[in-house]
């Protein structure tokens, strides 16, 4: 039989943070370390992003009411990337901001930049504190670098155990800094883009080598048994973004107002300002079959005229104390920004412009499935596979003469495959 | 929607939460999928969130 102390750990985990922690697992002694790993790879159609990712994750209990956590996250990418021109009749030629090089994109395709290539690394610790049986504090660092990206952030919350601990309060806040520093500097917004052929186009007009930005973030959030069997969690969040928030690689086609035919590019530009709402619940009910059911819901919106719904549901069948399959289904659909263009036909008055496809309106739906079986010496292995597939407009309204018979919607689909190896060491 | 106050009314005893204490039924006991998850549909949506913090920390958005 489980003892008291064993039991408020469990139950520590159960009505667990809402904000980004993971408590280790009380099987852990004091003096072990709880690892995690993860291996993830991910590949989209057409020679699009290919990833590989790995997180390691490493806890242990430094006393009975203290515990750190360390995660190492390496992410490689290759892979091509639109480039946010619009596809049209004749073939287009432009120069790869990330590589120095040209392409070409044939007529009808979406220009996708195959010179795309990262490296990013990162680091995050936290450490949880019980000050008492009501009250937990957590505070934690997290570094992350790529070749032109850099992040640094801090974030803390606070948990507080009411009714005896069928009722958790968190409430959290994090501040981050990001810097870009993008290949050939930050370009001039809306800026005319010179091709390839021309001179002009290797002078690199640049505003900058570097932009920042801050993200200030604060959430609340309650997490209520709500029977022997079923536990629920609804939260509020709030962030203000506040800086460079521009893709540097991204351009925009102008067209024709009559043919639809390309004319030229120029450079995109998105507000310095973007402020984020979000409501979130959650359910987790254990059937008298054994398995559980845990669907999730998001409602998002934000200041650049996004709004989102999502909506995602696990069923985990156990098939024994050892061996479960969890199937997986995952709904998203947002509404376009503001200044969200599949191109341009006038730029008379324009500030801000992005044709950026994942600022568009679209749908996307992820289904898959997870399995995992835990091993005599009480590792885990599990292993998921998921299919993501984005839907949006292919054929908007306000297409132009050769646009219409186009594609201007440039949706990812991926395969994404994981496996987790966990143990104590 | 649920009532917070009816939710305050509900109390499971300690000695009633075995079912509730089990690993599966942690509401992150997938923490290592959903952060995952988490930069996933960030580098590919424009929301962001939810769970946790805004997410970002990469210049994948």
């Amino acid at each position: 039989m489980m003892n008291n102390n064993n039991l408020n750990k469990l139950l520590a985990l159960a009505s667990c943070s809402l904000i980004g922690t993971s408590v280790s697992a009380s099987s852990v002694k004091a003096e072990e370390w709880d690892v995690k790993n993860a291996l993830l790879l991910y590949s989209e159609n057409d020679d699009r992003v290919q990833a590989l990712e790995t997180v390691t994750n490493l806890s242990k209990e430094i006393t009975e009411d203290n515990n750190i956590t360390i995660t190492l996250t390496t992410d490689v990418l290759t892979g091509a990337s639109p480039n946010g021109a619009s596809p049209s009749n004749i073939i287009q030629t432009f120069t790869s901001p990330s590589g120095g090089s040209t392409f070409l994109t044939q007529p009808g395709q979406t220009p996708l930049d195959d010179a795309f290539k990262d490296l990013r690394l990162a680091i995050s610790s936290n450490w949880n504190r019980t000050i008492n049986r009501v009250v937990s504090t957590n505070i934690g660092l997290a570094i992350s670098h790529e070749t032109d990206y850099d992040s640094l952030g801090i974030n803390t919350q606070m948990v507080f155990n009411t009714h005896q601990k069928n009722t958790t309060w968190q409430i959290g806040a994090s501040f981050s800094k990001d810097e870009s520093k993008p290949l050939g500097g930050i370009p001039i917004p809306l800026l005319f883009v010179f091709p390839p052929n021309n001179q002009l186009s290797k002078m690199g007009f640049e505003l900058s080598d570097s932009e920042s930005k801050t993200t200030f973030d604060i959430n609340i959030g309650v997490t209520q048994v709500l029977g022997k069997n079923t536990i629920g969690q609804i939260g509020l969040s709030y962030s203000d973004v506040d800086g460079y928030q521009t893709d540097p690689y991204k351009i925009l086609s102008f067209i024709d107002k009559n043919t639809g035919s390309t004319l030229f590019y120029i450079n995109e530009n998105r507000p310095d300002k973007r402020k984020k709402k979000g409501l979130f619940a959650t359910i987790k009910h254990h059937s008298s079959n054994g398995h559980i059911v845990n669907p999730s819901f998001r409602y998002y919106t934000d200041d650049w005229g996004i709004d989102s719904f999502t909506f995602d549901i696990k069923y985990r069948i156990n098939l024994s104390e050892k061996n479960f399959i969890e199937p997986k289904f995952r709904y998203y659909d947002q509404s376009a920004a503001d200044f969200y263009f599949h191109s341009l036909s006038d730029i008379d008055g324009l500030e801000i412009a992005s044709s950026d496809y994942r600022l568009a309106e679209f749908n996307a739906t992820t289904v898959g499935f997870k399995v995992g079986h835990k091993m005599s010496n009480q590792s885990v292995f599990e292993a998921r596979v998921e299919y993501y597939s984005q839907h949006g407009n292919d054929h908007p309204s306000d297409a132009i003469g050769i646009q219409q018979g186009l594609d201007l919607f440039a949706e990812v689909n991926a395969v994404i495959v994981q496996f987790n190896y966990n143990f104590t060491w | 929607m649920l009532s917070i106050s009816a939710c305050s009314q509900v109390t499971v005893k300690p000695w009633q939460k075995g079912i509730l204490a089990r690993g599966d039924m942690a509401l992150d006991s997938d923490a290592q999928d959903l952060s995952i998850d988490d930069h996933i549909y960030f580098s590919k949506e424009s929301s962001s969130g939810g769970r946790g913090f805004a997410g970002g920390g990469c210049g994948c958005n």
